[in-house]
């Protein structure tokens, strides 16, 4: 039922949900269900940039090392705000995500795939590095790999997208609604139950937050 | 540091600084190499790949000297691949991509004559000369 466009189009970077929109995002293995009270670009700039190799306190990354994953301070937001973000290295080195740090993102079963330099070649909008974070302590931490084999004395990661403000939505339960009744819904609705969003919640564009 | 290069012969690949630095390129950083009077490091082949060479910048402060860029043949014996510069006293000089012949350095493993171990090398005359490269290669 989403009404904009899929959340990973493969062009420049949109906006997911209109002011006044309702997203329902899954988080914490649970749908929460919003609606967007204020959106705002987040252009490509020198503030979005974080340079890894001095944000662990090191002075480089070793030859095919790794720099242990990081919180990217810059990235960290508070209760109702959502960001959407796109991103790439601007040195020579890969970067993988992790949502909540313990919770890999672009994984699979046996893999984490990683955004490269070279990523933009096959992909110039950088759509396939889309995440988004959500709310208070639910940060991106991001580990760096350099497939060099010599040291490199910097790691820059550049990010940019949309930062959106968001309010939890309260459903309208009928005057005459049991509590038994109003926790059914309320169950139904964390399940991300379509026809009850649907009823309660109205159209919406389903979102996936951190990575699950 | 390094960019990607999106247009010519070269797209697809990064433009790095050598892998090299330090006096005779012995540290494995990247970096200015300080020559040594014989042979320097200036770019380690990376295992499994190939590079080329897209610019050699350096600075003299010393005596007339020259410069012989190449590879290293395996009897440790200099192969020189661009021609010979001079390297005037006090000055600063280079070599462009469209000086530098497109040569792709790689690995060939096999015994001296017929091998060479596809490092970029520079053979200099006098120690103390200041040089940083730029190279094209993969990932």
């Amino acid at each position: 039922m989403s009404e904009v466009a899929n959340i990973y189009d493969n062009g420049p970077i949109s906006l997911i949900a209109r002011i006044k929109d309702n997203i329902s995002v899954y988080t914490t293995r649970k749908w929460f269900h919003y609606q967007v009270v204020y959106t705002e670009p987040w252009p490509r700039s020198s503030p979005l940039r974080i340079e890894m190799v001095a944000a662990a306190a090191v002075t480089f990354i070793a030859g095919n090392g790794i720099i242990a994953k990081q919180l990217v301070p810059i990235l960290q937001v508070t209760d109702g705000e959502m960001l959407h973000v796109r991103f790439e290295p601007l040195d020579d080195v890969e970067g993988a995500v992790y949502e909540q740090a313990g919770t890999g993102k672009f994984v699979s079963r046996n893999t984490h795939a990683r955004v490269d330099m070279a990523t933009c070649l096959r992909d110039p909008y950088l759509a396939t590095s889309t995440f988004f974070i959500m709310g208070y302590q639910r940060d991106m931490n991001l580990e760096v790999r350099n497939p060099n084999p010599v040291a490199l004395n910097q790691a820059r990661f550049q990010f940019s997208g949309f930062r959106y403000t968001i309010e939890p939505i309260t459903p309208q339960y009928p005057a005459n609604f049991t509590d038994k009744q109003k926790e059914d819904v309320r169950k139904a609705l964390a399940d991300g139950d379509k026809e009850t969003v649907a009823q309660y919640i109205g159209p919406t564009t389903w979102l996936p937050a951190e990575g699950r | 540091m390094s960019h990607l290069i999106t247009t010519g012969r070269y797209a697809g690949l990064i433009a790095k600084a050598g892998n090299r630095s330090g006096a005779a390129g012995a540290v494995l950083i990247p970096g200015v190499v300080i020559t040594i009077g014989v042979l320097s490091m200036l770019h380690q082949l990376p295992v499994g790949r190939s590079f080329y060479v897209t610019k050699i910048m350096w600075y003299n402060p010393g005596v007339l000297a020259t410069l012989t860029f190449g590879t290293l043949s395996n009897a440790a014996v200099p192969v020189p691949m661009f021609p010979t510069q001079m390297a005037l006293p006090g000055l600063a000089d280079g070599l462009s991509e469209e000086e530098l012949i497109g040569a792709e350095f790689m690995l060939n493993s096999q015994a001296a004559p017929n091998g060479w171990d596809g490092n970029l090398y520079v053979a200099a005359s006098i120690a103390l000369i200041q040089i940083s490269v730029e190279v094209a290669e993969k990932t």
